[in-house]
């Protein structure tokens, strides 16, 4: 992905995170619903755990209910002609 | 000369349709034009006596046949209602036979003399039945309008000729039928005028004779109106009709019974004894069926005629639910709905006669492509498509309006779910018409009349249906016009 | 002078239609211009109307500020896709789609009821002639799809009309104060219809992706759009849209993960994206509803944006499935970074404009009490994020072609490309100075300020972590070659079955009625000689292809009906006096 390789990917995110984590320390005032008891390294969780439950959800339970092949809806043998 | 106009637009039609073939025998076509010359005359004596009914005090206009008066003698009494339908039905009448010019343009002078007697005769039943105040007088108006109108079925071709003749028995068991409620009404009341037979039946309404007399005038007209489950003879009927009459036919010759069993069970008997509101549930009931059984026969249709035959199924149960309502606007929408319906449907057979004429073609899957050759008429059949689903400013969506506006007032909610219903299952075989012809690859098909000009038609069949296309678009438009003139002339009763 | 600029569109619509060649491209540009500075120099207030039918009045232009700030939109809307699409030569397209804009702002301006279904109804017709432009088999198929969904919901909302109007209101307002009574669930049915809520999704898919590429330009913003905004105007509130619109934004963010066809995808997120509007709508307070409309603001620029992209590669290549794209960043630069532009928007990164209105609608939800709501919906703009630039952007733009050879096979037209530099201007204007859109606010709030420092670290954590499971599940993330199952199947396997079965019965019906006694004659001998028999029903099985020979009545059968007929009636009315 853009000439990177993974690992390098890896590097650059978890830069970010430690970079936002600490200005976070730094007393920036974060939105957050109540009732989540961490306000601190609350996004970065969130992020994770939600692209991951997503995929997981989409991909490995949706995808082999509901997918079918391509000519799936079209009829066998002519329909009206 | 003007106070004869009322007995001239059924005059002149006849006297030339007498004489068609007379002048037909001279010159082949002479005998054509004479007929179509009546048809305008009738027309525009049509048109002068609706503004006079309009202008007169009380709306009315009585015109005893020689001086002879009423009740010994026959009269024609011209109120709003039938004097709107007699112009409706003279206009029709009138395009339509311009119409037929380009059919009959290779056919010999028997050929030619005898379609157009059989056309004016037609026209001629069809006001006749429309403007008389006497019920026996409407018999035989109604025997001309049916006598004529098997012979035009009969001239459309090989499979016509069954189609003709079960028309022909079935109608005259409806006229018959008919014939029987006069004789049971004249045994009972010993008058034959409308309005003295309503004034003395109001002592026997209770009786069981004039329970029969009803149910019998109910299923006569309800024969030839092809209320759903008499409608037997219509597909077919339509399907092998001489296409440049089917319009005609179509448009208007189911209409004019609907017109007649308002004008008894409103104005003659009224609403408000128990037999006649009996018979307005099962005409309600009959119309329920018709809307949804007719709409789900057209789907599974291929020939665009017959469709179109199932179709007008489905539309006249339309008018039997307006009448059912029994009150001010479900009337109005019933009435609103036999002139629109009588243009979307022509519109929509002088389409189809276009393309027979042109093409020999009448499967709907195989007219893909249809707008490149022939674009006015594929205009005018998306007009009155849209018209027919029922969709603004297009005449339709009104009448659907006021139809649903007398259900909700009448509280009978079942009539606005069935015409939603309806409108969807319209919606889907008239796009699906749309489609083949705008949409689809341009269908290889061979010309049996072939058109070079760029209009696709010739002129004398383009102008007919672009007329009647805009005439769906114009009443759509000017549909509180035609509203106040219905509104004139209500009935004096309602049921609710 | 005011002009209506939806009629302005109609209007250059069939200008367009009829135009020569030489200055159609000028006609289709020039008149949503025109449009545009109509809608520009509307002025707030204006109430024009005429008078109907028992003397009800028609109000056809009015303009407060939610509507004119969606007006505007869409004639913005209507400017950039006509650039794009000026190159065609479908006049029929041309009409269709410039008179499906001009419906729409028609809706946005109605006052009453009845302008309002009569620009609807005029906004269904011309989507789908609009639809059936693409003139291959599956878009007629499609498109015969829509009809039916649209008519279901187009017939809904007219019976709802009509009842409010006969109930005396004739002016479109906020009605979830009044009686949830019959006539309020119908239009609520009948406007969910067209903003894709699930279970009556499906049409969306199936449509947008089967319509030509400029068609679908126009298609992707205007249906579901309009529908946001009488929602806005008349459900305002309601809670019941909260949570649909939580659904919305989940349904179509998952399905937007599995699916290969571009433009499926794409339309998957429109229901996702609408989701959040319709949410918003139902949080109620003067900050969600805000946050719909802006939302909606935005998301017609980089919605409109996505499908001009997706539809200059199908156009530039001829592919429209992802896993058979790639490499397209060399290929294709300039449609690469308007992609990009748009993909950032939708996401919600910071400086794009889908930073600016996504968070004011995630915030209304917190700040309104909705914890649960605020947390789906940003699961949802997680997935967004995992399906437009990463899945998108990676699979076709960044990686490298190494064994699908993707060619360019026609060159884009210089308009297509302006098009789309136009709207990712767009999406980079309001991102950068959203006061330009804020300003125009229909309801008071106290203002909104994105840039803060709080909902910039939020945003880039959240979505940058996001990033780890897709780099984790990197090859897992290429869509197969499969399409998805919605709830379209109920009515696309067993419907032609069902008209043919009924038109079947009613034919037995019928010819069993006519030859009753003959049938029950021939039948009793049959029986007596061969019980087996007697199950041999031959109308069914002979009504199973369309034969005309089925539908031809004898003339004994309409006599035996008449006569059962007649005698029921007479007998129903003695008996009725």
């Amino acid at each position: 992905m853009m000439g990177l390789t993974k690992k390098q990917i890896y590097y650059i995110t978890g830069a970010i995170l430690l970079i936002s984590m600490a200005l976070e320390l730094c007393g920036v005032h974060l939105h957050a619903p109540h009732w989540w008891p961490l306000p601190f390294g609350y996004n970065v969780l969130f992020g994770f755990v939600g692209g991951w439950l997503l995929i997981i959800v989409s991909k490995m339970i949706m995808a082999p209910l509901l997918q079918r092949p391509e000519d799936y809806y079209d009829e066998k043998g002519g329909e009206e002609e | 000369m003007m106070q004869h106009s009322p007995v001239m637009i059924v005059l002149l039609p006849l006297t030339a349709s007498l004489l068609c073939m007379l002048f037909s025998k001279l010159k082949r076509k002479l005998g054509a034009y004479i007929v179509i010359a009546s048809i305008v005359a009738a027309f525009v004596n049509a048109v002068i006596t609706l503004q006079r009914v309009m202008g007169s005090p009380d709306r009315v206009i009585h015109y005893a046949m020689g001086n002879w008066t009423p009740p010994i003698g026959i009269e024609f009494v011209l109120d709003p209602l039938n004097a709107l339908l007699a112009v409706l039905v003279t206009f029709v009448a009138m395009v339509v036979s311009f119409y037929g010019l380009p059919f009959v343009k290779d056919e010999d002078w028997l050929h030619v003399g005898g379609y157009y007697t059989l056309f004016g005769l037609l026209t001629v039943g069809m006001s006749g039945m429309i403007i008389t105040g006497d019920v026996f007088n409407l018999y035989v108006y109604l025997e001309v309008m049916s006598l004529s109108g098997y012979g035009l079925i009969a001239l459309g071709g090989r499979q016509s000729n069954l189609a003709a003749f079960r028309y022909l028995l079935i109608g005259t068991i409806g006229a018959s039928l008919y014939l029987l409620g006069v004789g049971y009404m004249y045994a009972m009341t010993g008058t034959l005028n409308m309005a003295d037979m309503g004034r003395l039946a109001a002592n026997y309404l209770n009786s069981p004779l004039f329970a029969m007399a009803v149910g019998c005038f109910v299923i006569g007209f309800g024969i030839k109106m092809a209320l759903f489950p008499l409608h037997g003879w219509q597909p077919d009927a339509y399907t092998y009709a001489h296409p440049a009459a089917a319009g005609l036919i179509a448009g208007c010759m189911s209409k004019v019974p609907s017109y007649a069993m308002i004008r008894f069970l409103y104005y003659v008997f009224r609403v408000d004894n128990p037999v006649v509101t009996a018979v307005l549930n099962a005409i309600g009931v009959l119309g329920i069926a018709g809307m949804l059984l007719g709409s789900v026969m057209a789907l599974a249709q291929r020939d665009f005629r017959r469709m179109l035959a199932y179709s007008s199924v489905a539309q006249i149960g339309y008018i039997a639910i307006g009448m059912a309502m029994g009150n001010m606007y479900g009337f109005v929408g019933s009435v609103l709905h036999i002139v629109n319906h009588a243009f979307m449907k022509c519109a929509l057979f002088l389409v189809i006669g276009g393309v027979v004429h042109r093409f020999g073609e009448v499967n709907l899957f195989r007219l893909g492509g249809m707008h490149k050759k022939m674009p006015i008429s594929s205009i005018a059949m998306t007009l009155a498509a849209l018209s027919m689903v029922g969709l603004p400013p297009t005449a339709g969506f009104f009448s659907k309006w006021y139809l649903m506006l007398g259900a909700f007032n009448a509280q009978q909610y079942i009539y606005i779910f069935v015409l939603v219903v309806s409108s969807l299952l319209n919606a889907i075989y008239f796009f699906r018409i749309i489609e083949q012809m705008f949409v689809q690859q341009e269908a290889s098909l061979t010309e049996v009349h072939p058109v070079t000009t760029r209009l696709g038609l010739p002129i004398s069949m383009v102008i007919p249906i672009a007329v009647m296309g805009l005439g769906v678009l114009v009443l759509g438009f000017y549909s509180s016009d035609v509203v106040r003139i219905i509104m004139s002339g209500l009935p004096e009763v309602f049921v609710r | 002078m005011t002009f209506h600029p939806g009629l302005i569109l109609i209007l250059s619509g069939f200008l367009a239609l009829v135009a020569p060649k030489t200055i159609r491209k000028i006609v289709m540009v020039g008149g949503p211009f025109c449009a545009l500075l109509a809608a520009m120099s509307l002025r707030l207030g204006t109430d024009f109307s005429f008078e109907f039918i028992n003397g009800m009045q028609l109000g056809w232009l009015h303009v407060d500020k939610l509507s004119w700030l969606f007006t505007f939109i869409f004639c913005v809307l209507a400017f950039i896709a006509s650039v794009y699409g000026c190159h065609n030569t479908n006049r029929m397209e041309a009409l269709c789609a410039l008179a499906y804009a001009g419906g729409g702002i028609g809706v946005c301006l109605a006052k009453d009821w009845m302008t309002l279904i009569f620009f609807w109804e005029a906004l269904a017709i011309s989507s789908v002639f609009l639809v059936w432009c693409n003139k291959t088999k599956e878009a007629r198929k499609a498109a015969f799809r829509y009809i039916l969904v649209h008519m279901f919901g187009g017939n809904l909302l007219l019976a709802g009309i009509f009842l409010k109007v006969n109930a005396g209101e004739y002016l479109v307002g906020n009605i979830v104060a009044g009686p949830h009574d019959l006539a309020y669930w119908l239009i609520l049915i009948g406007f969910f219809v067209n903003v894709a809520m699930p279970p009556v999704n499906a049409w969306l898919v199936d449509a947008y992706s089967n319509s030509t590429i400029t068609g679908g330009v126009f298609m992707s913003c205007l249906t579901t759009k309009v529908a946001v905004y009488v929602l806005v105007s008349v459900f305002g509130g309601m809670e019941l849209l909260m949570w649909g619109g939580a659904l919305m934004a989940l349904y179509g963010a998952c399905y937007a993960i599995m699916e290969n066809d571009m433009r499926k995808l794409l339309a998957h997120h429109i229901i996702s994206q609408t989701g959040f509007m319709v949410a918003g709508a139902g949080i109620g307070t003067a900050m969600g509803m805000n946050g719909a409309t802006a939302h909606a603001f935005c998301d017609i620029l980089f919605k409109s944006l996505l499908f001009m992209c997706a539809g200059s590669i199908m156009y530039a290549t001829g592919i429209k499935h992802i896993n058979k794209l790639a490499g397209m960043k060399d290929k294709m630069p300039i449609t690469c970074i308007c992609f990009f532009a748009a993909a950032f928007s939708i996401s919600g990164i910071p400086l794009f404009n889908g930073f600016v209105s996504k968070m004011i609608t995630v915030n209304a939800a917190a700040a309104a009490g909705h914890d649960l709501l605020f947390t789906l919906l940003e699961i949802a703009s997680i997935g967004t994020f995992l399906s437009i630039p990463l899945k998108m952007g990676y699979f076709i733009f960044l990686r490298k072609d190494v064994d699908k050879h993707v060619e360019i096979v026609n060159p884009l037209p210089k308009n297509m490309e302006i098009g789309m530099i136009l709207g990712a201007i767009g999406c980079v204007l309001y991102g950068v100075y959203p006061d330009l859109l804020y300003r125009h606010f229909a309801f008071d709030m106290t203002p909104y300020v994105p840039f803060t420092a709080s909902h910039i670290f939020s945003t880039v954590e959240m979505l940058g972590m996001a990033l780890i499971p897709f780099m984790m599940y990197l090859n897992n993330m290429e869509p197969h070659t499969a399409i998805s199952l919605d709830t379209d199947w109920f009515y696309r396997k067993p419907f032609a079955g069902i008209v043919q079965w009924v038109s079947g019965v009613l034919c037995a019906v019928c010819g069993a009625l006519g030859g009753a006694w003959w049938v029950l004659y021939q039948k009793f001998m049959e029986l007596m000689s061969n019980p087996m028999d007697f199950l041999d029903a031959r109308p069914f099985r002979e009504a199973k292809r369309y034969h005309p020979r089925n539908y031809r009545t004898s003339i004994a059968d309409p006599m035996m009906i008449i006569l059962t007929v007649l005698t029921s009636v007479i007998l129903y009315l003695i008996n009725a006096l």
